[in-house]
């Protein structure tokens, strides 16, 4: 069994900062986007069940090939790096049609995506690949069981409320996978010293016989700029108010606010209170 | 939560029915349930028809799925011009490829400037889908879409967790974006229109669909993972003693609630440690957070911003939880709950 996974290198957002001076990010600090861990440690498994080979893929600028690196020392048997100057200003939609070009080469039975990344969270990839090489797509699976015998699998999905679909599909398929699918793989030193001496193979447009003009980006970056909170959008004011009124409603923003006064009561009434809350916001209904 | 009653103000703008859109429209995707329109899908009627205004363009609805002719009416107040309609009987349960299938042969043909989804379980799935056939571009969870001062459509979300804002503009039409129905307010439309219902004849092709769903695998809502639970209830030092739960275990199992709790709970072993909510656990988004004497320190938190609601019941009116809460109860916790669970039950239990 052929697995292709698809990893990318992203910012740590734990430590990243926006600085407002230069309007440029500091406390840059690069790491592997914790989901794609999560689907190299699946795919790892599943090749080591079924047999086969991992295929680690990375569309990125030269620095990415350290995750492929670590793919590598995870026990991933190919790293193939996707770079070219040209790749820089691919947006979602361009890169998931690079990356199935490159997928399209060979055949590959599963192919695995993080169900969003964790620096941008589209979440387009594995729809972008499956619709490209026109396979079926799974998304945000939590548990994969593969029949090699009838070379089809069933998987399970995430859905509301810790609930789960069951689905049934035939291979080759891409799946998106949800962090809860698999725990990190801890290797072995002899799988980490294999690792280390494996190759990365760089693939730029030329040696993957892409033509960027045929690929139009859909989106354009205009750059980033500090996160600020959505503005409040005001109500129409009710003309019959009285001027203070009005002011008083503008000023609150018009909008219900956060009720943040606390409520003091004795258990009686505030278990009522609760009561009331709970049926006023759908958590309970009253029968 | 009720939209403001506005009474009708004049209108000297011209903005009236006469002169339409410039471009093709806003579209946005109902989603509904059980014959009724989720709250999410009016929120979005009311995002796209403020959009509309912005761009000057028409707001058009797509509803789809199996006896849902009448939803449409439903949108009424919220300034919606046209509901594309379509039924049919395999669109009764939620299958992706038949809905991808339909929705893009609705919209092609009309190519709308911008296709609204409200961030959901199933959008989530379907709006990349959606995006893919179509060829263009996803922009999920948005957090403003404007126009510039040359007419370019704008629109901002956040990249690195929060951190850091980025500004895209699309090159295709349409584009579709995704918005997370909890920071829209609902707000009815200047007028309100009586919403053309467009039925197109398009055909379903019942080809083969490549998935299969076969089983649906109902989880324990007091079993669950309380990063999954939909109502969790979380306990900390003021839960006292491990015997103390006995009670908040009795309310877990009336709402359907998940159990988890500060590090101090899983520190003294009140519960286990794949329960802790916080910096060192797990990271929460319910419906409801019932909070029960934890006093909200940072490293709590954290992980219960993605929290829709927030109850707390503390001693310490002082505490930081309550400010955070939607609703702070002040009292001992171990009083109100027994009395809580008590209540609950009278309502919730049918007198047969």
């Amino acid at each position: 069994m052929r697995i292709g996974v698809c990893v990318k290198q992203i910012l740590d957002p734990t430590i990243v900062k926006f600085n407002i001076v230069t309007g440029q990010l500091d406390n840059v600090r690069y790491i592997m986007d914790p989901v794609d861990e999560v689907a190299v440690s699946e795919a790892i498994k599943q090749r080591d069940k079924h047999g086969g080979e991992v295929v680690a893929i990375s569309l990125g600028p030269s620095k990415a090939e350290e995750v492929l690196k670590t793919c590598l020392k995870m026990g991933a048997d190919e790293a193939i790096h996707l770079c070219d100057e040209s790749f820089n200003t691919l947006d979602s939609y361009s890169t998931s049609i690079v990356i199935a070009r490159f997928l399209s080469k060979n055949r590959y039975d599963l192919i695995l995506c993080g169900k969003e990344s964790t620096d941008e969270g589209n979440g387009f990839l594995g729809a972008g690949i499956a619709e490209e090489l026109n396979l079926p797509l799974v998304t945000s699976t939590t548990r994969i069981d593969v029949f090699t015998d009838t070379n089809s699998a069933t998987v399970r999905r995430r859905v509301k409320g810790g609930d789960r679909e069951v689905v049934e599909t035939s291979l080759p398929a891409v799946f998106t996978v949800d962090s809860v699918l698999s725990s990190p793989l801890y290797p072995p030193l002899r799988t980490i010293l294999a690792g280390l001496k494996k190759s990365i193979t760089i693939l730029d447009a030329q040696a993957l016989g892409i033509d960027l003009a045929s690929i139009e980006p859909a989106l354009a970056s205009l750059g980033i700029s500090q996160p600020k909170p959505r503005l409040k959008k005001t109500a129409t004011m009710d003309s019959s108010l009285s001027a203070q009124e009005r002011m008083k409603l503008l000023m609150s923003g018009g909008v219900q606010q956060k009720k943040s006064s606390a409520i003091e009561k004795p258990p009686r009434e505030a278990a009522a209170e609760i009561i009331q809350f709970l049926i006023d916001n759908r958590i309970i209904v009253r029968q | 939560m009720s939209g403001q009653d506005n009474t009708a103000i004049p209108e000297t703008s011209a903005s009236s029915a006469q002169n339409k859109s410039n471009g093709n429209g806003i579209c946005f995707i109902a989603e509904h349930k059980d014959g009724k329109l989720e709250d999410s899908s009016l929120l979005l009627a009311a995002e796209a028809r403020s959009i509309a205004d912005n761009l000057d363009e028409d707001v058009a609805a797509l509803i789809i799925g199996h006896g849902i002719r009448d939803l449409a009416q439903g949108f009424r107040p919220y300034g919606v011009d046209k509901a594309f309609v379509f039924e049919d009987k395999l669109l009764e349960t939620y299958s992706p490829e038949f809905y991808v299938d339909v929705m893009s042969q609705l919209i092609g043909p009309n190519k709308p400037s911008v296709i609204l989804f409200a961030t959901s379980p199933l959008s989530n799935d379907l709006a990349p889908r959606l995006a893919a056939r179509l060829k263009v571009g996803l922009v999920s969870r948005y957090t403003q879409m404007e126009k510039d001062s040359e007419g370019k459509l704008l629109v901002h979300r956040h990249i690195h967790g929060g951190k850091a804002r980025v500004t895209l503009t699309p090159l295709k039409k349409p584009m579709i974006a995704s918005v997370d129905p909890q920071m829209l307010t609902l707000q009815k439309a200047r007028e309100a229109k009586d919403t053309q219902i467009i039925e197109p004849p398009i055909r379903l092709s019942p080809r083969l669909s490549t998935t299969r769903v076969t089983d649906f695998i109902k989880a324990d809502p007091c079993a669950v993972c309380v990063s999954e639970a939909e109502v969790v209830i979380g306990v900390g030092k003021g839960l006292g003693c491990a015997e103390n739960l006995n009670a908040v275990d009795e309310l877990a199992r009336i709402i359907g609630g998940s159990i988890g709790g500060s590090r101090r709970a899983t520190d003294e072993h009140w519960i286990v440690d794949e329960r802790r909510i916080g910096l060192t656990g797990k990271t929460i988004t319910p419906t409801l957070y019932l909070v029960c004497g934890i006093s909200g320190a940072f490293h709590h938190t954290l992980s219960i911003k993605g929290s829709k609601l927030i109850l707390s019941i503390n001693t310490d009116k002082n505490a930081p939880i309550t400010k955070m809460a939607d609703l702070a109860i002040v009292g001992d916790m171990h009083a109100i709950i027994p009395e809580l669970t008590r209540q609950l039950r009278e309502i919730m239990k049918p007198t047969t």
